[in-house]
């Protein structure tokens, strides 16, 4: 144990007389570093064989994952494409909204359709017709 | 460098040497920029491989030790962006690398203690005084080494470890340490 000095470079560990800053600080650093020295070791050229091999699984893994999930897409393509063709069946007339021979719920009589603006015109000129017939 | 067709083994035999030579001064600047000897360890481990992969490659790199000073310094500093320093990530502060040979555990508590109020102000020095010291104290080397290392005269690698020594006196005494276990 000794005080705090401030000492000079000659005082160090390579002096004569180190101080017990010059103490303290090999202690510290030569407990602060490696022990034992890390040996160097070059890395190996080739990559190990088991990572080939791993390599290659994924390879083929994504592969087949590829195939399968292209095979899944057409398979959904066909079956949606059969799905939403355009009926080629003669359709009902219930399905076309012809009401014409049914009764109207609300009158009771004979359905008949709402007369349009442009179909009064035609009646007209229908009449325009009928009296052109005459002599 | 030049080597005239060397075999692998001899190839492998030299660059060992060249590790076994400038590795704890890569180590010794690296440690001196964040005083963490894991890190220091990784950084210097890296250099190393990057001047392995040159070698490998046929480059002839005429300074190896400045090349591997320079790149373990760039390392260092890149290992300041890390996310692993971002996170910080940090061993503890006190027993991070002390190796003793079993003292008694009242002994090995005071003189941890003590190394980590000295990391601390170390850490509050500048790097170039760490530097100084660290070449100093861990590697045992006297003012010419340092001064080829650093890149600078004797004359001035005995002024300024002079006066890195006085700071760290002053910042320890300031704290309190006036004694060491």
């Amino acid at each position: 144990m000794k005080p705090l000095q401030p000492a000079s470079f000659d005082q160090g560990p390579g002096g004569d007389a180190p101080d017990g800053l010059d103490r303290l600080l090999a202690r510290f650093f030569r407990a602060t570093m490696p022990d034992p020295w890390p040996v160097w070791k070059a890395p190996s050229r080739d990559p190990l064989p088991v990572g080939r091999v791993s390599s290659r699984r994924l390879l083929s893994r994504s592969r087949t994952a590829l195939a399968a999930s292209l095979l899944l897409l057409l398979g959904g393509l066909i079956l949606l494409g059969g799905r939403f063709t355009a009926p080629t069946l003669p359709v009902s007339r219930d399905a076309i909204g012809d009401t014409a021979d049914k009764p109207d719920p609300r009158t009771g009589g004979p359905h008949r359709p709402a007369p349009k603006p442009g179909a009064e015109k035609s009646h007209t000129s229908e009449g325009g017709l009928s009296s052109s017939r005459r002599p | 460098m030049e080597r005239a067709r060397p075999t692998e083994a001899s190839r492998h035999a030299e660059f060992e040497a060249l590790y076994e030579r400038h590795s704890r001064e890569v180590w010794a600047l690296v440690y001196a920029r964040w005083l963490n000897a894991d890190v220091a360890q990784d950084i210097m481990q890296e250099a190393f491989l990057r001047l392995w992969k040159q070698w490998e490659t046929g480059e002839a790199i005429h300074n190896p030790r400045g090349w591997l000073l320079r790149v373990a310094r760039n390392l260092a500093e890149d290992h300041a962006k890390s996310s692993f320093r971002r996170n910080g990530t940090h061993p503890p502060q006190l027993m991070n690398g002390l190796r003793g040979q079993s003292p008694l555990p009242s002994e090995r508590l005071e003189r941890e203690e003590t190394f980590g109020q000295l990391r601390d102000v170390l850490g509050q020095l500048s790097e170039a005084d760490r530097e100084i010291l660290t070449l100093r104290y861990a590697l045992d080397y006297n003012a010419n080494q340092i001064a080829e290392v650093l890149a600078t005269t004797a004359t001035a690698v005995h002024m300024r470890l002079s006066r890195a020594r006085q700071r760290l006196a002053e910042r320890l005494a300031a704290q309190g340490v006036v004694e060491f276990p």
